[in-house]
């Protein structure tokens, strides 16, 4: 019983968070656009952290996440706007889900797809590929006319609403810890410290990063199945570079390297444009003066690589483990001995 | 037949040809010792030995077994370790996580425990220092955990390039001494290190590099008494 309730306690407490929202609107003291504000905070969380998977834990840098974000959002409002029409409402829910996870498989197959040949690379050259896929994919979706071409695409169904934001993100920073304090999330971290190090140990380095990107670009691309059925129109201008980039600084001024620090940073970093709005034209500038006195100040971000209780777990539970388990046999070391 | 068998290795980057037809082989149970100056391309060879970087052309035969067209992880499974230049732990693990990467080919919890078990035996400051990040260790404490590290694969072969660099002289000699101790129990060790002195006189045969060639060779006691090996590495 305490352990569930130790496992369990994040997910009762963004839980308590939505009930609170819930009724803090029914008595009307927050109105749609404050809930609004709240379901990117939830969605932006979800790309920086899972941007954090590749950039932060395992050394890589990608600078191009929108581009998996508007794949997912343009796979996922294909799905439901052509099968929403003709489905009971009983059966919206299932094709939703559908849709996400189209969207969410159409990122990673083509997150392979671009991994494979530049993931060999290292350092710089990651970046330069992953920069140019997002413009090549914001490009050709320009060029499909049968999706909105440069317009952008409408009649998306307005189905996520905060409650699905909220049960995604707190499903994907489950998946995420887990992910990273389980042996592959050490071998992440292994190749981020000296990969090297990490190839002469035995670590298949090629395939340990492809995993991660794959991972991310999955996340990514259901985090951008939610956005399309949030504001119910996507274009492809959304997703342009200034968009990977919000990403990338959500990340690195929460601090890069801990899950509670892409939280803090995209939560708190979506929230403070809006509630600067009140500087009208100045709004931006003092955003920025806040980002760099961030930086000045934390140039490891917010949190610096550390990790609030409920996103950590206990490394040394994880020595009474096998590594690896889940592994091939490898005759090869018994065999030839 | 030997167990690891080099012949005609050549290998470069780009134009600059680095290794230019090295050939030696070592048997099992030996220390054998490359050594030469900087440049020599002592390193290179034992990158190459491990799959970090590939030949151009010519053989490395372990146990049989082709290793030039293999990658990395699976030359490790074959049972070599490396312990590369300048020690490279992951500095943000603790030291019992880094050890445990070294193990993360084996399967049996047992054997893993056993090795564990071994690596503190053999290194009583690792033990000491178990949960603290590799990072923040003393550069020989970092070399020992390198060490261990290697040793957690239970490879039949263990390379070392310059365990020496960057160490206190009381440090170098005991790793060195362990270095022994570690050859006794059954492993082959392939050491590379730019004092000379120190290296063959752990080793029992040992090979004599100069640009990409393999200048001279014998067992380490008459290498030491050469005179031009004294002059040339030893200062004499």
């Amino acid at each position: 019983m305490k352990k569930l309730l130790k496992t369990f306690y994040p997910a009762l407490l963004v839980v308590a968070l939505y009930i609170a929202v819930t009724l803090l609107r029914s008595v009307g003291i927050l109105n749609g656009y404050y809930i609004q504000v709240m379901m990117f905070a939830g969605i932006n969380i979800m790309m920086t952290a899972s941007l954090n998977l590749v950039n932060g834990f395992t050394g890589q840098f990608c600078i191009g996440h929108a581009g998996f974000m508007s794949l997912g959002a343009y796979g996922a409002a294909i799905v439901t706007t052509m099968l929403f029409k003709n489905v009971p409402a009983f059966a919206q829910i299932p094709v939703f889900l559908l849709g996400l996870f189209v969207g969410g498989c159409v990122a990673a197959l083509i997150g392979a797809l671009i991994g494979l040949p530049s993931l060999k690379l290292k350092g710089d050259y990651l970046a330069i590929v992953t920069l140019a896929f997002g413009e090549i994919v914001r490009a050709i979706l320009r060029l499909i006319q049968p999706i909105g071409g440069a317009r952008g695409m409408i009649g998306i169904p307005n189905y996520a609403n905060l409650a699905w934001i909220l049960f995604f993100m707190t499903l994907t920073l489950y998946l995420l810890r887990n992910l990273i304090y389980s042996p592959y999330g050490r071998a992440f971290i292994a190749i981020r410290d000296n990969e090297i190090a990490a190839d002469a140990m035995g670590i298949d380095t090629t395939r340990y990063k492809i995993t991660s990107f794959c991972i991310a670009a999955f996340i990514a691309g259901v985090a951008g199945g939610l956005y399309a059925h949030v504001l119910a129109f996507i274009q492809p201008d959304s997703f342009s570079f200034t968009k990977s980039s919000d990403f990338l600084v959500y990340l690195y001024a929460g601090g890069s390297g801990s899950l509670t620090g892409s939280i803090l940073g995209a939560a708190l970093l979506t929230v403070l444009p809006e509630i600067l709005r009140f500087l009208t034209d100045w709004r931006l500038a003092v955003y920025a003066a806040i980002l760099v006195i961030v930086m000045l100040y934390r140039s490891e971000g917010l949190c610096g690589g550390k990790e609030l209780p409920f996103m950590r777990i206990s490394r040394a539970a994880l020595y009474e483990k096998p590594l690896f388990g889940g592994r091939k046999k490898d005759s090869a070391v018994s065999g030839k001995q | 037949m030997a167990m690891l068998e080099i012949s005609d290795l050549h290998v470069s980057y780009g134009a600059i040809n680095a290794v230019r037809g090295v050939s030696f082989q070592m048997d099992k149970g030996e220390i054998v010792a490359l050594i030469g100056s900087n440049g020599a391309g002592k390193s290179t060879i034992l990158r190459t030995i491990s799959g970090l970087e590939h030949a151009r052309s010519g053989s490395i035969k372990f146990q049989g077994t082709e290793l030039t067209k293999m990658k990395a992880h699976k030359i490790v499974e074959l049972g070599i370790a490396h312990v590369p230049e300048g020690r490279r732990v992951f500095p943000k693990l603790t030291v019992t996580e880094n050890l445990h990467m070294g193990a993360n080919l084996i399967k049996d919890k047992q054997v893993i425990k056993d090795s564990l078990e071994r690596v503190f035996t053999i290194f009583p400051r690792l033990k000491e220092r178990e949960k603290q990040a590799a990072g923040t260790l003393s550069g020989g404490e970092q070399q020992m955990l390198a060490l261990g590290r290697a040793l957690m694969t239970n490879g039949s072969l263990l390379m070392l390039d310059e365990p020496s660099m960057g160490l206190a002289p009381i440090i170098v000699e005991d790793i060195f001494r362990i270095i022994r101790q570690i050859n006794e129990s059954g492993t082959s060790i392939l050491l590379i290190e730019q004092n000379a002195f120190l290296a063959l006189n752990t080793a029992s045969h040992a090979y004599v590099l100069e640009t990409g060639r393999i200048s001279m060779e014998g067992p380490s006691k008459e290498l030491l008494a050469d005179d031009r090996v004294k002059a040339a590495y030893l200062g004499a």
